[in-house]
């Protein structure tokens, strides 16, 4: 158990929950609820930028060297091999998806309620960013699994 | 602030395939990993920097576009790329796994 690795989870659950909170503002949108998904997704955009450092700051400086080695020597080394170098690289994709969001819930203020293209770009995007976020998740969960299982065979 | 909205599509597009790209050809190349490696102390670190370089770079190139009418196609085609890329990556990885 790593502090980072909490902190990275929490953050970017957060954005997860905070992409999440646009979706709901935009089911039934007005000015108000506009200007709420607005700072939900400026929010969003910070949370998954924090997770970004706080994961890759753990990746770097412990996984490598504590607890790969431990997972490939285990029960389930596909738990590196597959789940992990996904996650890694496909995680890169969630800041910018964030910031596709929050511009373009921010560049068309005034036109949002009477342009329906612009509604299913932002719900597609916002939605996709839920998707990947819990997504990463429960690659984490299983990651932790691959690291358990490994020190259980070694306990045993 | 009003952000072009095609441009930021474009570069999200191009920021997908490039990390894809970098991605293979770091497993498929030792040199070109020890290469990314050598730029920050680890490849994974570069290929952060170099995609939040590269967007950037790509939004600003972007930017001289005329802003399309219709935003929708260059959204979809950036969640296309992404759903892409990302079955893309976790292919590669796991027959790199079932392979070896």
């Amino acid at each position: 158990m790593h502090i980072l690795v909490g902190l990275h989870a929490a953050l970017g659950e957060a954005g997860a929950l905070a992409f999440l909170w646009v979706l709901v503002e935009l089911l039934n949108p007005n000015e108000a609820r506009l200007r709420r998904a607005r700072l939900a997704a400026l929010l969003g955009v910070f949370l998954l930028l924090a997770s970004w450092v706080a994961g890759g700051f753990y990746y770097v400086t412990e996984y490598g060297a504590a607890v790969k080695p431990v997972i490939k020597s285990g029960p389930l080394p596909w738990a590196h091999a597959v789940i992990m170098e996904t996650k890694e690289h496909v995680f890169l994709f969630l800041p910018f998806l964030a910031i596709l969001a929050w511009g373009l819930l921010s560049r068309f203020k005034g036109e949002f309620m009477r342009n329906r293209n612009l509604r299913i770009a932002i719900t597609l995007v916002s939605g996709l960013v839920v998707l990947l976020a819990f997504a990463m998740a429960g690659m984490g969960f299983i990651i932790s699994s691959g690291f358990r299982a490994a020190l259980e065979a070694t306990a045993l | 602030m009003r952000p072009h909205l095609t441009a930021l599509a474009w570069a999200t597009s191009g920021v997908v395939w490039l990390v894809v790209a970098l991605t293979l050809s770091a497993e498929l190349s030792a040199p070109f990993k020890a290469f990314l490696a050598g730029l920050t102390g680890h490849h994974w670190t570069s290929k952060s920097v170099i995609a939040a370089a590269a967007f950037i770079v790509l939004y600003v190139l972007f930017k001289r576009m005329r802003e399309s009418e219709n935003i929708l196609g260059s959204v979809v085609f950036a969640v296309v790329s992404i759903l892409l890329g990302g079955v893309v990556i976790f292919s590669f990885y796991l027959s790199h796994f079932i392979v070896l």
